[in-house]
C-alpha cells in the first residue's frame, strides 16, 4: 500500500537502507576481479558442500568403525572390507589409518565438524560481541566503560591460551569447545563494532533520521549498523579461519573433539606416532586444514579490498 | 614520556586483576574435586571433607580468590602458599614441587625458542617484504606474497610434523626431539615457530612499504635525483618499519604462547609442555600458575612494546601526549595504525 506509506516522501531514502543493493553489485564487481579471492570462495564452497553431503559420501559408522585388516593401507589401495555383514571392495583414496579407517572419509566428516565450529563460533562472536560493541559505542557512559574494560581484560589473554584454559576447566566436549572458541573470538568484534559505530553515529544522515523522530533502536539497526558492516564482514571471514585453526589445535592437544569422532586436529594427534610407518595419515588431514584456512584468508583479503577501496593503495 | 609510562603501568593493574579473576573463576567452577583426586579411590567422604578444609577449598569463593592472590595458611601448615603476588601457588598435585619453581626453571627454554624464532623471522621478513613492495607485481612479489599467505594459513603443529617427516625421518638431518642443551635439535622447532611470524611480518612490511613509497616526500627524493637505493633504504624504510615494529612486538608475546603447540610436537621441555601435561593430569595449581604466568608475560611484553613504540616515533609520542590528555589508551591507537 504505497499511498499509506509515509516513507514515500519527496526526499531520498536514508543512505543506510537504499545504498545496500547498489553497493552489493558494485562490491561483487570489485570482488570478482580478485582471482585469488574467487578461488578461495570456490574452495570454501566445495568444503561446505562436502560437509553437507558427508553422510552421503561416507557412512559415519564406517569411518569410525575399525577395519583392522586394512591398517595403514597406502594411498589409492582398493581393499576388501566387511561392512554391515557384506563384503565389498573399497577404494582408500587417501589410504587408511592405524585402525584401518578410511582417511579421506574421516577428513570429509571432519570438514563438517570444522565448518560447524567455524560458523557457530563466529555467529556467536558477531552477535554478542557486535551487540555489546554497538551498545557501547552508541550509548556510551558507564555501559561503555564496563564493556570496554572487560574487553581489554579478555584481549590481555592470548586466544589459544584462553581457549585452552576454558576447556581445561570445563572439560573437553563439543559444547565447551564451541564456548571456548566463541568467547575468545568475541572481544575483537566488540572493539571493531564500537569503533565503527563511533565513526558513524554523529554523521548527518543519522542526525537527519533522529530529526524525523526515529528512536534509538531504529537508528542503530537501520542507519548505524548497516554502515558498520564492512569491517565486521572482513573480520568474520578471517575469524572463521582462526576458529577452525583453534579447534584443530585444541583437538590436537586432546582438548577438543574426542576420538573416535573424526576431526582434523585429533586425526593428526592420533597419526603422530605413525609418522614413519604411515606418513599419509599425517599429510592429508593437515592439507585439509591448510587449504580451508588459506581459502578463508584469501576471501578475507579480497573482501577487504572490495569493501573498503580506501585501504587499497 | 615518564608520565605516560606511569599511566600505562597503572592501566596494567585492572587487567592483571581481571585476568587472575577469570583464571581463578574457571578453576573454581571446573568440575572434579581436587581433594578426592589426591586421596585413594576408597577414601570416605569425611576424609575428603577434612582434606578439603585443610586445603582451604571449602571457603567462600571470594575468600578463596583472596587466598589465591595473597596466600593461604593451612592449619597443619602443609598446604601453605604465599599467593600469586609472591609467585607461590603451592605445589603440583603430581610432582609435589612448587608450581612456579617448575615454570621459572623451564621458562628460559621457551624464551630461547621464541627469541630465536623472532630473530629469524625479522631477518627474513623485512628484506623480503621490502623486495616484494619495491617490485610490486613482479614474479618475486608474487612468490613472496603467496608464500606469506601459505605461512599465515599453515597450522604450526602440522608444519612441525611435516618438518620432522622430511628432515628427521627422510633426510635424517635434524633430530625429531628437541632439547635446549643441543642447539642443532632446536632448528626445526624454531623454523616451525618462526613460520607464522615471518609471514605476518612480511605482509606487514610489504603493505606498509607500499603505502610509504607512494607519498610525496618519496617523489621529492626521487625528483631531486637521489639513487633509488637511497630512497628505499634511507627515506622509505624508516617510516615503513614503524608499524612493523609494533607487529613484531606484539608477536613476541604471541610466540611465547604459540610455543605451546610447537613444544608439544617436538616434546621440548618448555612452559607449553608444562601446561599441556598439567591439563592432561588435571594438575590444577600447575595449570593455573602456567596460564596466569603466560598471560602476565604477554601483558608485560605488550606494555614494553607500547612504550618502545612511543620512543622510536616522535610523531606517535606527540599523539600519545595528546591522547594522554584526552584519556585514550595508547595501545589502541598504536594497534589501529598497525
Amino acid at each position: 500500500m504505497p499511498e499509506s506509506a509515509p516513507e514515500a516522501a519527496p526526499w531520498p531514502a536514508p543512505r543506510g537502507v537504499r545504498r545496500h543493493r547498489g553497493s552489493f553489485e558494485e562490491f561483487w564487481v570489485r570482488f570478482r576481479r580478485n582471482r585469488l579471492a574467487v578461488a578461495g570462495l570456490a574452495v570454501v564452497l566445495v568444503y561446505v558442500a562436502v560437509a553437507a553431503l558427508a553422510d552421503g559420501l561416507y557412512s559415519y559408522d564406517f569411518i569410525t568403525g575399525n577395519q583392522i585388516p586394512n591398517t595403514f593401507a597406502p594411498v589409492g589401495t582398493a581393499a576388501k572390507v566387511e561392512w554391515a555383514g557384506k563384503e565389498s571392495t573399497h577404494l582408500y583414496v587417501c589410504g587408511a589409518d592405524n585402525f584401518g579407517r578410511d582417511v579421506l572419509g574421516r577428513i570429509v566428516h571432519g570438514a563438517r565438524v570444522s565448518m560447524i565450529i567455524g560458523f557457530t563460533t563466529i555467529v556467536f562472536a558477531v552477535a554478542i560481541g557486535g551487540g555489546l560493541g554497538a551498545g557501547a559505542g552508541y550509548f556510551g557512559g558507564a555501559f561503555e566503560t564496563v564493556v570496554m574494560r572487560g574487553t581489554d581484560i579478555l584481549l590481555a589473554i592470548p586466544n589459544i591460551l584462553f581457549a585452552l584454559a576454558i576447556v581445561a576447566a570445563l572439560g573437553p566436549s563439543f559444547q565447551n569447545l564451541l564456548l571456548a572458541i566463541g568467547v575468545t573470538s568475541l572481544p575483537v568484534f566488540v572493539r571493531l563494532v564500537r569503533a565503527s559505530v563511533l565513526a558513524v553515529k554523529d554523521q548527518e544522515f543519522v542526525e537527519a533520521s533522529r530529526a524525523q523522530g526515529a528512536g534509538n533502536l531504529r537508528i542503530l539497526l537501520l542507519h548505524v549498523l548497516p554502515n558498520c558492516m564492512a569491517p565486521v564482514i572482513v573480520q568474520a571471514t578471517l575469524g572463521m579461519a582462526q576458529s577452525i585453526l583453534s579447534a584443530a589445535s585444541l583437538s590436537f592437544l586432546g582438548l577438543g573433539i574426542q576420538p573416535p569422532s573424526p576431526e582434523w586436529g585429533n586425526m593428526l594427534s592420533e597419526a603422530r606416532p605413525y609418522i614413519i610407518r604411515a606418513p599419509h595419515t599425517l599429510i592429508f588431514p593437515g592439507l585439509a586444514i591448510m587449504t580451508v584456512i588459506l581459502a578463508f584468508n584469501l576471501i578475507g583479503d579480497g573482501l577487504r579490498d572490495a569493501l573498503d577501496p580506501k585501504l587499497k593503495g | 614520556m615518564l608520565r605516560y609510562i606511569i599511566r600505562r603501568l597503572f592501566q596494567l593493574v585492572p587487567v592483571v586483576l581481571g585476568v587472575t579473576f577469570i583464571v581463578f573463576t574457571l578453576t573454581y567452577i571446573s568440575p572434579g574435586d581436587p581433594a578426592r583426586m589426591l586421596l585413594p579411590q576408597d577414601a570416605k567422604d569425611e576424609e575428603v571433607a577434612d582434606l578439603k578444609h585443610a586445603m582451604g577449598l571449602d571457603r567462600p569463593f571470594l575468600l578463596q580468590y583472596y587466598h589465591f592472590l595473597f596466600g593461604f595458611h593451612s592449619e597443619g601448615g602443609s598446604f601453605d602458599y604465599k599467593g600469586l603476588f609472591m609467585l607461590d601457588l603451592g605445589r603440583s598435585y603430581v610432582s609435589n614441587r612448587p608450581v612456579f619453581g617448575t615454570i621459572l626453571e623451564r621458562f628460559p627454554n621457551t624464551v630461547l625458542l621464541a627469541v630465536s624464532a623472532m630473530a629469524l623471522s625479522i631477518l627474513v621478513a623485512i628484506p623480503f617484504g621490502i623486495l616484494s613492495a619495491t617490485r610490486q607485481y613482479s614474479r618475486t612479489d608474487v612468490v613472496v606474497t603467496v608464500l606469506a599467505l601459505v605461512g599465515i594459513s599453515i597450522p604450526a603443529f602440522w608444519l612441525g610434523m611435516m618438518l620432522i617427516w622430511i628432515f628427521s625421518v627422510q633426510l635424517r638431518i635434524f633430530p625429531s626431539l628437541a632439547v635446549p642443551s643441543n642447539l642443532w635439535s632446536i632448528v626445526l622447532p624454531v623454523l616451525t615457530l618462526a613460520a607464522l611470524s615471518t609471514a605476518v611480518q612480511t605482509r606487514m612490511t610489504r603493505s606498509s612499504m607500499l603505502e610509504v613509497i607512494r607519498q610525496d616526500y618519496i617523489r621529492t627524493a626521487r625528483a631531486k635525483g637521489l639513487a633509488e637505493k637511497m630512497v628505499v633504504y634511507k627515506h622509505a624504510m624508516r617510516n615503513a618499519l614503524i608499524p612493523v615494529v609494533t607487529v613484531v612486538g606484539l608477536q613476541v608475546g604471541q610466540l611465547l604462547v604459540g610455543a605451546v603447540l610447537t613444544e608439544t610436537v617436538f616434546s621440548y621441555p618448555g612452559i607449553g609442555t608444562i601446561m599441556v601435561d598439567a591439563i592432561q593430569r588435571k594438575d590444577t595449581p600447575q595449570i593455573m600458575a602456567s596460564v596466569v604466568f603466560m598471560a602476565m608475560v604477554f601483558a608485560v611484553v605488550n606494555l614494553l612494546v607500547d612504550i618502545l613504540y612511543a620512543f622510536i616515533d616522535p610523531r606517535i609520542r606527540v599523539q600519545y601526549e595528546r591522547s594522554d590528555k584526552s584519556g585514550k589508551g595508547g595501545l589502541v591507537n598504536a594497534r589501529k595504525r598497525a
